[in-house]
């Protein structure tokens, strides 16, 4: 049947199936937990950027302390308030000393742009809120000092209340600026003089300087509220993070409608574009709804497919793989796909090779089925058919079997089934006009898969039922010695006539004929038969198991029990001396073929 | 059509100077009569302006950090409306109105000085951005970008309350009230304080907020020589309570 060897090659097969299956799995899992993964570690970017924009803000405010306590600054502002006009000289004083502490402030605050030497723009306001004197603002060139004035920002006019706060402003829709403010306080018991601020320009130093501290890939931007493209204004991504900002752009219409990007918290859903995820954020201030924000990026590594699963790994990962373990399992799989098509294919046929070279030898006559297995005992079983059909067709003597039918006539029909199945009961129906031993009584139960015609020639022609013949009481010439099968009746009864055949029946010499009066020649016999029955009851529960049928139940006493009654049965019948019980296969199961031999 | 746009965006600096200094040309007119109108706008920490209404509602995000000083007494950590920029004198009263080419709103510090211009019908009126940066402004018969320098005209035909936003700097509100009778207005000092010189007559003052008219000096007869004064006029019922204090 070789089932081993073919569930093998099933096996594999399902087993290569469910691996590249499992490595889909694996790469989709891959992906999406990394995508999972990636929005946690972003999010979580995102977060310590704003918290250090708060920490940044609050060491702007710090450090600006210094000018709001700072006399000079304080004199000027008193000064200016008094006058209708800001005269110059208050201006210059101001001006000057507002450029002596704007690089102190950004060292303070540890704005180390431009290498350390990035002074933030300071700005003195009197209560009026006109500016008295501003430095490094980058939009001096615009200003004009007798109209300049910052009192209508909301962050100024909460100092020259006695706040302090930060803010974010967009100036010119593309000029986003950090904001720290300060009241001057003279007197304890009086309104703020003034205010100071602190002004920093968001551009790619404070994007450096964010994405150094935090170690996150940020981009600033901003959305006009009346325009239609995002405009970067600093990016910055640290090395290490493989993220490039080359070719980054911002789509305004993937943020317009992301409830979280215009919830209060402000951070958009995770945005995923090619190798790259990023959260967008708006900016706390007043730049809050005027579309000013940055982007937190991080670079995401999809597996596109199972090509590219070797791509993107490193000599670690080829290290993690348990090389023991998937070359046990490689040659383990061989080993067992060779043990399998060693017992299945290489040992059968080298024993139907071996059994061939005997039977071509002439060491035996045909091929022994018993010796052989699966196809094989069917080859041999066709080839020793063929063999026997060329015999009989040549005119040479029938070496096969004689059945009941050569013998007997059409034997009675039995029900094809299991020997297994056989009704121990004895009440087997008998074929009609077939001799009984007594009515109803026990028939050839132990045969119902008993062939109407001999083994292996089932299209033989049915003869009709004779009367068995008299024993013939003289020598018949002996059976061919190497031919192990039983001798057939049929031949027997043409012994008789002719002498062709040579299945045939010895006559009973009279010497045993006298010893089988006597008990102990009976005994001999009998144990003789108990032995070649045990024999063929373990032939029989082998042929079951080779044809995979079951054998739990058997039992030895069982089986003489139904093959003596069977034996009395037939001895009676056709008048034998003793019946000869042979193992076969039929049809793939387990049979058993009676051979009624009359000589002793 | 309520306005009369403005042919070109920016009007020449010689009409925006000559609006500047018509409000000028009265007290130098009346400086001769040598009568002067005094009185003092209290009550203001009950005016609460619209902005500080919005960024209360924007708290969340307006800003990281805001904490007072515990230098500054808490008294003045109320933000209530500005005197000098909110607060606006309307005068009415006999004689031309003194607005010469028109009136001027200034876009300074990102707000609009003075919050409120009352004019008569016909009167031009003028924005000009005085800030180093863009503004736009929106309004009726203005929706335009006003670079650093540049200015707009608008000219009420009507008698009406027209109020001006800035899309870019949402903080900034202005407003021009277009009433009868007018002939000129004047902004408080920042302690609320006014004066006047006007030619001796009889005027009635009505100070706007925010557009809205909050208390009028009827029928008051400034004197040709001396100060004549109209002492405290509340601009609001209203003492600021705790809860306004802050945001």
């Amino acid at each position: 049947m070789m089932l081993l060897s073919r569930f093998w090659y099933a096996i594999l097969a399902v087993a290569l199936a469910a691996s590249i299956g499992l490595l889909y799995i694996s790469i989709h899992e891959h992906n999406r937990l990394r995508a999972t993964d990636t929005y946690e570690i972003v999010s979580h970017d995102r977060d310590v950027v704003d918290w250090f924009l708060q920490l940044d803000a609050r060491r702007r405010l710090d450090a600006l302390a210094i000018v709001s306590v700072d006399s000079a600054v304080q004199d000027g502002l008193v000064k200016a308030n008094g006058q209708e006009k800001i005269d110059a000289g208050v201006r210059e004083a101001l001006k000057k000393r507002l450029n002596e502490l704007a690089l102190r402030v950004a060292t303070l605050a540890r704005d180390e742009g431009k290498g350390g030497q990035n002074p933030v723009m300071l700005f003195a306001v009197d209560a009026h809120g006109r500016v008295a004197a501003s430095v490094n603002f980058d939009r001096q060139n615009l200003v004009k000092d007798e109209t300049f004035e910052m009192g209508g920002h909301p962050a100024v006019v909460d100092a020259l209340h006695g706040w302090l706060r930060d803010d974010t402003w967009v100036l010119d829709r593309e000029g986003v600026y950090r904001v720290v403010v300060r009241p001057v306080v003279k007197q304890a018991d009086a309104p703020p003089i003034g205010a100071v601020l602190a002004l920093r320009r968001v551009d790619d130093t404070y994007a450096k300087l964010v994405s150094e501290k935090t170690g996150s890939p940020v981009a600033f931007y901003v959305i006009p509220p009346d325009g239609n493209a995002a405009i970067v204004v600093g990016r910055e991504a640290p090395e290490k993070t493989g993220v490039s900002f080359d070719g980054f752009t911002i789509d305004p219409k993937q943020l317009e409608g992301d409830k979280f990007y215009n919830s209060d918290n402000g951070a958009s859903s995770l945005k995923t574009e090619k190798d790259r995820s990023t959260i967008y954020s708006r900016i706390v201030g007043g730049a809050w709804d005027l579309g000013a924000g940055y982007a937190v990026v991080r670079k995401v590594t999809t597996i596109a497919d199972p090509g590219a699963l070797l791509q993107g790994a490193n000599e670690d990962d080829k290290k993690a793989v348990p090389i023991p373990l998937v070359a046990g399992v490689g040659l383990g799989a061989l080993l067992l796909g060779i043990l399998f098509t060693l017992f299945e294919h290489s040992r059968p046929l080298s024993a139907l090779s071996r059994e061939a070279k005997k039977y071509a030898k002439g060491e035996q006559d045909t091929l022994p089925l018993a010796k052989l297995s699966g196809d094989y005992r069917k080859i041999a079983q066709d080839v020793n058919e063929a063999t026997e059909r060329v015999i009989s067709k040549g005119g040479g003597a029938s070496r096969k079997a004689a059945d009941l039918e050569q013998i007997l006539g059409p034997v009675p029909a039995a029900p094809q089934m299991s020997a297994f199945s056989f009704n121990f009961d004895g009440n087997a129906p008998q074929a009609p006009g077939a001799p009984t031993s007594k009515p109803g009584g026990a028939g050839n139960d132990l045969f119902p898969n008993l062939p109407p015609a001999g083994l292996g020639a089932p299209a033989s022609t049915p003869k009709p039922a004779t009367p068995p013949q008299a024993p013939v009481q003289r020598p018949q010439a002996p059976a061919a010695p190497a031919a192990p099968v039983p001798q057939s009746p049929q031949a027997l009864a043409q012994a008789n006539d002719e002498d062709d055949e040579a299945t045939q029946v010895a006559r009973i010499p009279e010497e045993l004929m006298r010893a089988a009066t006597t008990g102990e020649q009976q005994m001999i016999d009998n144990a003789d038969e108990l032995i070649a029955w045990r024999k063929t009851f373990d032939e029989f529960v082998e042929m079951r198991k080779k044809c995979g049928e079951a054998t739990t139940g058997l039992s030895f006493e069982k089986f003489q029990g139904q093959l003596r009654k069977n034996k009395e049965q037939l001895v009676k019948q056709y008048n034998c001396k003793r019946v000869r019980f042979t193992v076969y296969e039929k049809d793939g199961k387990a049979a058993l073929k009676a051979t009624p031999i009359k000589e002793g | 059509m309520l306005f009369r746009r403005s042919p070109g965006s920016l009007r020449p600096l010689l009409v925006i100077a000559a609006a500047l200094v018509a409000p000028l040309a009265l007290s130098l007119g009346a400086a001769n009569a040598a009568g002067e109108f005094r009185t003092r706008l209290v009550g203001t920490s009950g005016l609460r302006p619209s902005w500080v209404a919005a960024a209360s509602a924007s708290a969340g995000h307006a800003y990281s950090l805001r904490e007072f000083d515990p230098l500054v007494k808490k008294d003045f950590n109320v933000i209530t409306a500005d005197a000098e920029h909110d607060l606006t004198v309307g005068i009415y009263g006999p004689g031309d109105a003194a607005f010469g080419q028109g009136a001027v709103i200034r876009l300074a510090g990102a707000r609009g000085v003075p919050g409120t211009v009352v004019v008569p019908k016909g009167t031009a009126v003028f924005f000009r951005n005085d800030d180093p940066f863009t503004h736009h402004i929106i309004g009726p018969d203005v929706d335009r970008d006003l670079k650093p320098g540049e200015s707009h005209k608008v000219q009420p035909k009507d008698k009406g309350v027209f109020a001006y936003t800035d899309t870019l700097f949402p903080a900034f509100k202005a407003w021009i009230v277009v009433d009868d009778g007018v002939i000129a207005n004047r902004a408080p000092a920042l302690d609320g304080s006014v004066k006047i010189a006007l030619e001796p007559n009889e005027y009635t003052f009505k100070i706007f907020f925010e557009g809205k008219e909050k208390a009028a000096i009827n029928n008051f007869k400034v004197d040709a020589k001396g100060s004549s004064d109209a002492k405290d006029t509340a601009v609001s019922p209203v003492a600021p309570s705790a809860s306004a204090s802050g945001k």
